[in-house]
C-alpha cells in the first residue's frame, strides 16, 4: 500500500534537495572524509538527505505494517535520487555556473563512487539509494527507542570522523581501556555496597584505584608495553602506562587513584553527571580506537558504533538506578556529591587541551567566549526578561578597555608613539609597557562595562519588550560607530583599531623562576576562557535562586506584580544590566587580549545576534542550554568549515525548526525542587 | 502608633482623561477589621485599590497608613510599609514554582544583598534557609502542602487563589487587600474562603479590606461595607444597613427598585 503523503514528502524533499545541490554543497563537501576511503562528506550528506526523505515518508500514520514502511521508504528514496541524478547527468553534460556559480560537473565528486563511467556509477548510486530506503524502512519499523539509538549513534560517529583530523591521537587504546577498566571497576563496587557515607566511598574508590594500579604496574613492567607489545597494539607509547615504566611511579598511582574516586562517587550521582561520566569514558574509548588504527577506517567506525549505541542502550537505566541511589543519600552528602563532580569535571577539562590540538582548542576557546556571553545575556533577557539587541556594546567595551590599558602607548612610552618607536627600530614590546598588565586590568575592563552597561540602563528603565530591544540595539550600532569614528581615532585607532594588545602573561617566578608563561597558543589561552566561563557560570548560579534572582524572574514574569510584592524595579534592572554587561566585557576582553588586536568589525550586529541565537536554541536562563546553544551555533559551523557558507542557512533553519518542536529550546530551565531543602523536609515523592 | 486607626484615605480622587475614576473617597480602617468594598462594573473600586497600593498617584487627597503617609509611593514603598494586595484576575508569576512565588512575596522582608549571594555569606544562607521554612509553613497554613514544587501556573484555579494570598502573607503585611477573592469559584469553594479569610483575621491578626461581589460572603463577614457608585462612595455602614439602603438598591438595580434580595444575582463580567 502506497501512503497518501508519500508522493508528496518525496517531492517537496527531492525539490530542497535538489536547491541544495545547485548551491554546489556536493561539490564543496567532497573534500573531507567522515571514513577513510570509504565515505566522504559529500556521500554522508547525501545520504542523510535521502535517509531523511525515506524516514518522513515511513513514518506516515497511514502506514502501519512493516512491509508498507519499507515499500514507501524504498519510493521515497528513489524519488529524491532521480532528482539527483538528473542534477548528476545535466551537470556533466551543460555548465550551469553562470546561473548557480558554485555549481559545478558532479561526475567528478564522489557521489559516483569515482566511477570513470558516468552511467555505471548513476546506477550505481540508484541501486545503494533503494537499499538505504529499505534500510531505513526497517528502521523506521523498529521501536522508538532503538531509533534514538541509532540515530544517535551513527551522528556521533559522523561527528568524530568529522574531527578526526583535528584530534590529537594522544589517549591510545591501551591508556583508554585501562581507565575505562578501573572507573567501571571502582563503579561496580561501590553500586553493589551498601556503603552510605561519602566519604567512606570515596576512599574506598581510593583503593580500588591505587589497587589496580599496582597491578596495572606489574602488567605494563612485564614487557607489554615494548614495541609489539600486547599493551601497545600501534607503535604509539602510552600516555598514562608509560609513566609506570619510566618509574614515575607516583603519578601514575594517582591517575587511577582519582578514577577510582570518581567512579565511587559517580554511582550515586543524578542521572545527567552520571551519564556525562559515562560518556566522557566512551568518549576516550572512541579516541583510543582512533589512535589505534591511526585514522577514522571502517574498522574504527564499525567498533565506535558499537561503543556508542551499546553506551546509549545501557545507560538511561543505569543512570536511574544510580539517580535513584543519589536520592537516598542525605541532603549534604548530595550537595557534597555535587561539588566533587564539579571539581571532577574541572580536573578533566584543564586536560582537554591536550587532546584537542591547535585547531579544535581555538573552536573551543571561541564558543567558550560565546558560552561567557551567552550566560550574560541569558541574565538579562532569560532571568530579567529584558531583551537586549545590543548586547555587542558592552563586549565591545571590554575590549576597547583591555586594549586602551595594556597596550603600549604615549603615556608609558616615554611620549613616543608606538609608530615612532617602530620607526627608530626598536621593539615595542621590550621598550615599554602598557599601562597594566592583563591580569591587572581586567578587573576594571568588567568594572567599566559594568558601569557602562547600567548606564546605558538607565534611559531604558521604563520601556518594555520590543521598545527597548529597538533602543538597545541602537545602542549597539552608536558603539560601533565611536569605534570608528575619527573623533576618537588617537585613543581607539579608528577604523584600525588597537593593535599588538600585549599577551596575557602569567608570572610565578616568586615560586620558581621558571615560571613566568606567556598565553600565546589557543592550547593555553584555553584556560583564561575556562575561567571567564567558570566566572559567570558561578556567579550566576549563585545568585538564581536567592533574593535578587527571584526579583528577576518575578520582574519578567510581571512587573507590575512584583514591584507591588516590594521588589525595587529600577534596581534590579540595573543590576541585571551591570552583571549581564560585566561578563560580555569579560568575554570582550579577554577576545582582545587572546587574539592581539581589535578592530571596530568585530563588534557588529552579528555578535549580538549569534549571542541572541544561542540563548534561544539552548533555552532560555538554562546554563546547560547556553552551553549546548553555543557548541551546535558557534561550535560546529567553526569545526565543519566547509559548512561556513552555509551558516546563515543552517541557522535559519534551525531556529526555525526549534520554535517549531521546542519552543523552550533544547534544554529548558528546570524548576527548582526547593521542597526538599526545607528543614523539615518531606519524603520525596515517587516520580 | 498605639492608634487604632491602620488606614485613613482621606477624599482621594483619580481621574483618567475626562472621566473621574475616583472622585473624593473617604475610608478609614479600624485595625483587626474586615472591610468590604463593594459597587457596579466600573465603578472604581479597583481603581481605589490602585491608588492605595500605589499603582497609581492620586491626584487630590492623601493615604495615610499605620500613622505614615503614604500617598505617591512607589508600589514596593507601600509594600514595604505593610499592605500587602491580590488580584481580581489572578497575577502569580506563573514559570515560578508555588514555593518561589511565596518567597518572592518576602522580597521586602529579606535583607540578603547580591554580594552576600555570592560569596555564600552564613548570614545569607540562614536568611534563605530561615525564609524557605517560613514558605513551606504559609503553605501548610494555606492549604497548598504537598505542592511547593509545582509552576504556579499548573496548580488548580482554587489553589492558585490560595497562593496569591499566601504570596501576600509572605510580606507580613497589616493590611491585606484582596481584589475578589472568590471570583469564579463555586458556592463550596466560596463558602471555604470565607472561613479562610475569618482565620486570617482571627489567628494572624491581619486587618482585611476586600472587594467582593458576592453579597453573601460581604454580607456574612465584614464588619463593614462601603459602596461605591461611579467614582463616590454612596453609602458605608453595617451589612444591614448597607443592604437596605436606597441609594445602594438603586446603584445596583436602578431607579424604581425595591427588593434587595436580587443584588446577590449580579456578577462580574
Amino acid at each position: 500500500m502506497i501512503g497518501q503523503n508519500t508522493f508528496r514528502y518525496s517531492l517537496i524533499a527531492a525539490v530542497i534537495i535538489a536547491i541544495l545541490t545547485l548551491t554546489g554543497i556536493f561539490t564543496i563537501f567532497d573534500r573531507r572524509d567522515v571514513i577513510a576511503e570509504v565515505l566522504t562528506q559529500s556521500l554522508a550528506l547525501f545520504f542523510t538527505a535521502i535517509g531523511g526523505t525515506a524516514y518522513l515518508v515511513a513514518q506516515q500514520s497511514s502506514l502501519t505494517h512493516p512491509r508498507d514502511r519499507i515499500l514507501n521508504a524504498v519510493i521515497g528514496a528513489g524519488i529524491a535520487v532521480s532528482v539527483v541524478i538528473g542534477l548528476i547527468l545535466l551537470s556533466s553534460s551543460v555548465n550551469l555556473s553562470f546561473v548557480f556559480p558554485q555549481f559545478r560537473d558532479l561526475t567528478e565528486t564522489s557521489l559516483i563512487f569515482r566511477q570513470e563511467n558516468p552511467i555505471i556509477g548513476v546506477v550505481e548510486l540508484f541501486t545503494v539509494s533503494l537499499f538505504l530506503g529499505a534500510a531505513v524502512g526497517i528502521v523506521a519499523s523498529l521501536a522508538p527507542r532503538t531509533q534514538s539509538i541509532l540515530f544517535a549513534a551513527i551522528g556521533l560517529t559522523a561527528m568524530i570522523g568529522l574531527l578526526q583530523n583535528d584530534i590529537r591521537r594522544v589517549m591510545t587504546i591501551a591508556d583508554a581501556v585501562s581507565l575505562f577498566a578501573v572507573f567501571a571497576l571502582s563503579f561496580e563496587a561501590m553500586r553493589r555496597s551498601n556503603v552510605q557515607p561519602l566519604v567512606q566511598r570515596i576512599l574506598f574508590g581510593l583503593a580500588i584505584g591505587i589497587g589496580s594500579a599496582l597491578i596495572l604496574v606489574l602488567i605494563a613492567n612485564s614487557g607489554a608495553l615494548a614495541s609489539g607489545g600486547w599493551l601497545r597494539p600501534s607503535n604509539k607509547i602510552p600516555l598514562i602506562l608509560n609513566l609506570a615504566v619510566t618509574g614515575q611511579l607516583l603519578s601514575f598511582v594517582a591517575v587511577f587513584g582519582v578514577i577510582g574516586m570518581a567512579g565511587a562517587v559517580i554511582s550515586r550521582t543524578p542521572l545527567i553527571l552520571h551519564n556525562a561520566a559515562w560518556s566522557l569514558l566512551i568518549g576516550f574509548l572512541a579516541l583510543g580506537v582512533i589512535s589505534w588504527q591511526d585514522e577514522m577506517n571502517l574498522f574504527a567506525t564499525v567498533i565506535i558504533f558499537a561503543l556508542i549505541s551499546g553506551g546509549y542502550s545501557l545507560l538511561p537505566q543505569i543512570g536511574r538506578n544510580a539517580e535513584a541511589r543519589f536520592l537516598l543519600l542525605p541532603h549534604r552528602q548530595r550537595d557534597s556529591t555535587r561539588l566533587l563532580v564539579v571539581i571532577f569535571a574541572l580536573g578533566v577539562m584543564a586536560f582537554v587541551p591536550l587532546f584537542a590540538g591547535l585547531s579544535i582548542s581555538n573552536t573551543i576557546n571561541l564558543t567558550m567566549l560565546y558560552i561567557t556571553m551567552g550566560i550574560g545575556l541569558s541574565v538579562m533577557i532569560g532571568y530579567a526578561g529584558l531583551l537586549d539587541l545590543g548586547y555587542v556594546a558592552s563586549y565591545a567595551i571590554g575590549a576597547y578597555t583591555i586594549g586602551l590599558l595594556t597596550t603600549p602607548s604615549m603615556l608609558t612610552c616615554g611620549g613616543l608613539s608606538p609608530d615612532q618607536i617602530s620607526e627608530q627600530g626598536l621593539n615595542i614590546a621590550t621598550t615599554c609597557t602598557g599601562v597594566m598588565t592583563f591580569f591587572e586590568g581586567l578587573p576594571f575592563a568588567v568594572i567599566v562595562s559594568a558601569l557602562t552597561g547600567m548606564l546605558l540602563g538607565v534611559p531604558v528603565l521604563r520601556l518594555r519588550g520590543d521598545y527597548l530591544a529597538i533602543v538597545t540595539l541602537g545602542f549597539g550600532e552608536i558603539i560601533q560607530s565611536l569605534v570608528r569614528s575619527s573623533t576618537f581615532a588617537p585613543l581607539l585607532g579608528g577604523p584600525q583599531g588597537i593593535i599588538q594588545i600585549p599577551l596575557p602573561t602569567v608570572d610565578l617566578s616568586i615560586f620558581n623562576p621558571t615560571w613566568n608563561f606567556t598565553l600565546q597558543q589557543s592550547t593555553e589561552v584555553y584556560y583564561l576562557y575556562i575561567f571567564a566561563v567558570g566566572f559567570a557560570a558561578i556567579v550566576v548560579l549563585r545568585l538564581i535562586n536567592t533574593r535578587l534572582g527571584r526579583a528577576w524572574r518575578a520582574m519578567r514574569e510581571d512587573e507590575d506584580v512584583a514591584e507591588a510584592m516590594g521588589i525595587h524595579l529600577v534596581w534590579t534592572k540595573l543590576r541585571a544590566f551591570g552583571i549581564s554587561s560585566a561578563f560580555a566585557g569579560l568575554g570582550g576582553a579577554v577576545f582582545g587580549a587572546t587574539y592581539q588586536s581589535i578592530f571596530p568589525g568585530s563588534f557588529t550586529l552579528a555578535v549580538s545576534i549569534n549571542v541572541l541565537s544561542l540563548i534561544i536554541i539552548g533555552g532560555m536562563g538554562s546554563i546547560p542550554g547556553v552551553v549546548l546553544g553555543a557548541v551546535i551555533l558557534i561550535g560546529l559551523p567553526e569545526i565543519l568549515r566547509e559548512l561556513q557558507d552555509y551558516r546563515l542557512l543552517a541557522f535559519g533553519v534551525l531556529l526555525v525548526v526549534t520554535m517549531l518542536l521546542r519552543p523552550e529550546g533544547l534544554l529548558p530551565p528546570q524548576a527548582p525542587r526547593l521542597s526538599e531543602r526545607a528543614s523539615h523536609s518531606p519524603a520525596p515523592t515517587g516520580d | 502608633m498605639s492608634s487604632d486607626l491602620l488606614l485613613d484615605v482621606q477624599s482621594v480622587s483619580k481621574r483618567f482623561g475626562g472621566l473621574l475614576a475616583v472622585g473624593g473617597v473617604d475610608l478609614r480602617i479600624q485595625r483587626g477589621e474586615i472591610i468590604s468594598l463593594i459597587g457596579p462594573n466600573g465603578a472604581g473600586k479597583t481603581t481605589f485599590f490602585n491608588c492605595i497600593t500605589g499603582f497609581y498617584t492620586p491626584e487630590k487627597g492623601r493615604v495615610i497608613f499605620n500613622g505614615r503617609e503614604i500617598t505617591g509611593m512607589r508600589p514596593d514603598q507601600v509594600n514595604r510599609a505593610g499592605l500587602a494586595r491580590t488580584y481580581q484576575n489572578i497575577r502569580l508569576f506563573s514559570n515560578l514554582t508555588v514555593i518561589e512565588n511565596i518567597l518572592v512575596g518576602m522580597h521586602s522582608r529579606l535583607r540578603g544583598t547580591m554580594w552576600g549571594a555570592l560569596f555564600g555569606l552564613p548570614t545569607h544562607q540562614r536568611e534563605e534557609q530561615a525564609a524557605l521554612d517560613r514558605a513551606m509553613e504559609l503553605l501548610t497554613y494555606t492549604g497548598l502542602e504537598g505542592k511547593g514544587d509545582y509552576l504556579a501556573s499548573n496548580l488548580a484555579y482554587g489553589f492558585q487563589r490560595r497562593l496569591e494570598i499566601a504570596r501576600a502573607l509572605a510580606s507580613q503585611p497589616h493590611l491585606l487587600l484582596l481584589d475578589e477573592p472568590t471570583a469564579g469559584m463555586n458556592p463550596l469553594e466560596t463558602e471555604e474562603m470565607m472561613h479562610f479569610i475569618r482565620r486570617l483575621r482571627d489567628e494572624r491578626g491581619l486587618t482585611i479590606f476586600l472587594i467582593e461581589h458576592d453579597v453573601k460572603l460581604v454580607m456574612t463577614i465584614s464588619d463593614r461595607v462601603n459602596v461605591m457608585d461611579y467614582g463616590r462612595k454612596i453609602a458605608e455602614g453595617t451589612p444591614q444597613a448597607v443592604q437596605r439602603d436606597p441609594k445602594v438598591i438603586e446603584a445596583y438595580l436602578g431607579a424604581g427598585a425595591v427588593e434587595y434580595g436580587a443584588v446577590s444575582e449580579e456578577t462580574e463580567a
